[in-house]
């Protein structure tokens, strides 16, 4: 009995120390980084071994092989110019920032032998006030988003408000040491550190196999799959499956689609008299509205033709990309990963300088 | 913090690790910090509603016992009763009153914007505040020593393993526990971490599982049809009852595993004979409560008979009106005090009507049929706990009387195992409860047959890890 119980009673000495090393090291990113088998690299969350939608499940057969490694980040290469010295600017979401291939910024800086400035941010008129930012010269300013982010990031008009902190040091320091006490992402962190860390990411990775080949059960953040080819395995991210406003099921009003280009127009508008920029809108398709057909013969909401028609019809320049994307025969995008490869950006990029040189606004 | 959350499977070993390495007469301090910890990792601003109960009921005590004249003790009753029941109309009620007043004024044609409440429900308010007032007022019905010390109290008002959903412990049973010394006891903590895996299995396999079925037929009643319906109401039922007992079950293992014992608050409910025994089994620590500091109080049974209809009724219709501010739970209750009364009155005729089909002589059948009719009455009443209005619960009333009933896809789950798996778990959990009744299987389980307890254990752990939804829900009852 004394055995037994000196055994318990170490057992919940290691287990509670065990406990409050992942308290800390959710709160601490050395301390996590640890005890992860691939360590978390802040804005660089593409160099991973595995598609980032394999991490969302663990399950064994979406271990995509052949994917590319990860290169430098453009926005933190030399080649990077600053907001004022660019002569393109770029405001988009992580399809510019993936370096599994070269990037579209990249790309373009090269292909026209200008200076090009990516900023991973939506707003691009709270960048300019929050820089204090002003721009006599004529220049252009690229605006890319992810076909199922639209009704997220125009909804609403642009503005340049920036979100000015007025409390007292004293308060800032209480609500500091509060957030690193209460931590919001507590439990999110810890669901990383379970599925990564070197002592439970096998047993994860068994457990979640076991429940997809014997129950189907998959992680609700990656529901559509498919799997004929365990070389090539296929994910998709439930945001564009879900009935949520960025899925492909999604309807989108007549109304809805005026408002996301009354507002897309507003931003083009501001840009134009705020800083002499002319604008282009680039909308790229999601991959289950390219690959759906993978998995069903489902109706399209339309959503991307709607929104190039609208937008051209107020006058706003716009890279239109879905008709060739569908009509592609190659494959654009990753299986088990979100975003795109070297084929779509290459279709991206010939369209967009196809753009620009019809619109003569590489003149300048 | 949930208990089936990855937040609380850390926390609760650290806490475990520090109390048994901690002298004990220092542990409350540590017991204290960890229970506000716990509760303010869910909004930390509420911490101050507990604590100003904490506050005025440890003086309402202290000076109740302190005075011998009647009316100042009854002042003292009226503060605490005041604070503690005024927090939890105003954050619980206060916009149900003024909603139902709004619609009886528009009724009337009167024009009188009632003004409403728009803050959070502080969780678990309905609990803290009924174990508190079992306090004041056991102090004043002189049952009750009040307790000195004040971090003590405050311990007893926030003990974080029934904070937010109950057991509802009473004093005379919690607070003298934590003046004991809790010794490293290799069974009891083996009993606690026994209990807490059970419970972890019944909310995060069963209730969890069921939960998908139920909210998606309940959030959408006009879509689908009356089998349909009569499947996610008995799902419902197990739900719940999976939620709220496994909850409890985690909550009394935990404090065990601590060293403190929290009364017993489910024994198999869905295997009771009649509404009465359903009632001293389900949510025993909430009956309990309305019985002694309500319907007694009320008169209870030594009254003239409608005088007990009434006490009956009432104390049903307010623990309906506890459960939620919604007419459903109103209803709920309602039709629980109605069952019971009913059954009161009947009693003779029922008793002549087994005599007569000598239904005393077929035990076993008398009994299943005894316990079918009383899972049937709580499930039809459990229509109203779980519709979103009364309207909804009307439609899913009507919807077993329509020519459709057959009609529809029986398996609505994303996953289709789900739906087989639902029934099997169900029927595990209703033969293991039978074993239970009969021959207490869970103490020869864990006091012998040491390899079928851990074969057991094994499975039930895998079961959690391979069939367990681990995506975040809540618990049901921590809305009341």
């Amino acid at each position: 009995m004394k055995t037994r119980e000196n055994i318990l009673r170490i057992a919940i000495y290691v287990t509670g120390i065990l406990c409050l090393y992942a308290w800390i090291g959710v709160r601490t990113l050395p301390v996590m980084n640890s005890i992860l088998r691939e360590k978390i690299i802040p804005e660089h969350w593409e160099f991973t071994k595995w598609g980032e939608l394999y991490y969302f499940n663990y399950i064994k057969h979406f271990k995509e092989k052949n994917l590319p490694t990860p290169e430098r980040k453009y926005r933190f290469s030399d080649k990077h110019p600053s907001l004022k010295e660019a002569d393109i600017l770029i405001f988009g979401d992580s399809f510019f920032d993936f370096t599994r291939q070269k990037t579209f910024p990249e790309r373009l800086a090269d292909s026209l032998s200008k200076k090009v400035y990516y900023e991973r941010f939506f707003y691009p008129l709270e960048t300019f006030s929050r820089e204090n930012f002003s721009n006599k010269q004529p220049k252009l300013l690229i605006y890319e988003t992810v076909e199922r982010d639209i009704g997220i990031r125009f909804n609403t008009p642009h503005t340049d408000q920036v979100y000015e902190d007025n409390r007292s040091e004293i308060r800032k320091k209480f609500a500091t040491g509060k957030d690193w006490l209460f931590y919001d992402l507590e439990e999110e962190m810890y669901n990383k550190m379970l599925k990564g860390s070197i002592l439970s990411t096998d047993i994860y990775s068994w457990i979640a196999t076991v429940k997809f080949d014997h129950f189907n059960f998959i992680s609700p953040l990656t529901p559509k799959y498919y799997l004929e080819d365990t070389a090539q395995p296929w994910l998709f991210l439930h945001k564009q499956v879900n009935d949520e406003i960025s899925s492909f099921y999604y309807h989108h009003s007549d109304k809805d689609i005026e408002t996301y280009c009354d507002n897309i127009a507003d931003l083009a508008n501001k840009v134009k008299t705020n800083y002499n920029m002319e604008f282009l809108f680039i909308a790229i398709p999601n991959k289950y509205t390219v690959c759906h057909s993978l998995i069903n013969d489902d109706e399209y909401n339309e959503l991307l033709p709607r929104i190039n028609d609208c937008l051209e019809k107020k006058g706003v320049s716009v890279v239109r990309l879905y008709d060739d994307f569908m009509n592609s025969d190659k494959i654009l995008f990753y299986g088990t990963d979100t975003h795109w490869n070297k084929n779509g950006v290459d279709i991206a990029l010939s369209k967009t300088l196809e753009m620009l040189n019809k619109g003569g606004e590489l003149r300048n | 913090m949930l208990f089936n959350s990855l937040q609380f499977l850390v926390f609760f070993p650290i806490v475990l690790a520090l109390y048994f390495t901690i002298k004990p007469k220092y542990r409350w301090i540590m017991l204290l910090i960890a229970s506000y910890y716990f509760y303010m990792c869910w909004n930390y601003k509420y911490i101050v509603l507990i604590l100003l109960s904490t506050i005025v009921d440890y003086f309402a005590g202290i000076f109740m016992a302190s005075t011998k004249s009647r009316k100042k003790r009854k002042l003292l009753l009226l503060a605490s009763l005041f604070t503690n029941l005024g927090l939890l109309f105003s954050f619980k009620y206060f916009n149900f009153f003024g909603d139902s007043l709004s619609f009886l004024f528009d009724k009337l044609n009167i024009f009188y914007d009632v003004p409403a409440f728009n803050v959070l429900l502080p969780v678990g308010i309905s609990f803290y505040t009924f174990q508190t007032l079992s306090y004041t007022i056991d102090i004043y019905r002189g049952k009750k020593e009040p307790e000195k010390h004040f971090g003590i109290f405050a311990l007893y008002v926030s003990f974080f393993p029934q904070l937010v959903a109950g057991p509802i412990e009473r004093s005379t049973s919690l607070l003298p526990q934590f003046h004991k010394d809790h010794t490293f006891d290799y069974n009891r903590i083996r009993d606690g971490i026994v209990l807490m895996i059970f419970g972890f299995f019944k909310k995060v396999v069963i209730a969890d599982r069921l939960a998908e079925y139920v909210n998606l037929v309940y959030n959408n009643v006009t879509d689908f049809n009356g089998l349909q319906n009569v499947i996610a109401t008995f799902f419902f039922s197990f739900q719940i009852y999976c939620d709220f007992s496994g909850y409890s079950d985690i909550a009394i293992g935990a404090a065990l595993i601590l060293g403190y014992r929290l009364m017993t608050n489910f024994n198999r409910p869905y295997l009771s004979r009649n509404i009465r025994e359903f009632w001293q089994r389900w949510h025993i620590s909430l009956s309990t409560w309305f019985r002694d500091y309500l319907y007694i109080p009320l008169g209870g049974n030594r009254v003239v008979k409608w005088r007990w209809y009434y006490n009956l009724f009432i104390t049903f219709v307010i623990s309906g009106l506890w459960h939620g501010a919604n007419w459903t739970f109103i209803i709920w209750g309602a039709l629980h005090g109605f069952y019971l009364i009913f059954a009161i009155w009947t009693k003779n005729i029922r008793n002549k009507v087994n005599g007569v089909l000598r239904l005393d002589r077929l035990k076993t059948i008398h009994a299943m049929l005894e316990i079918s009719i009383t899972f049937l009455l709580a499930v039809f009443a459990w229509i109203f706990f779980r519709a979103n209005s009364l309207n909804d619960a009307v439609v899913i009333i009507k919807n077993l009387f329509t020519s459709d009933f057959f009609k529809g896809n029986l398996n609505l789950f994303k996953f289709k195992a789900d739906f087989y798996l639902s029934f099997i778990l169900i029927g595990f959990l209703l033969v293991y409860e039978i074993f239970e009744e009969r021959y207490e299987i869970t103490h020869k389980i864990t006091r012998g047959w040491s390899i079928i307890r851990w074969v057991l254990l094994t499975l039930v752990l895998l079961s959690i890890f391979i069939l367990g939804k681990w995506e975040e829900a809540d618990f049901l009852y921590f809305q009341f």
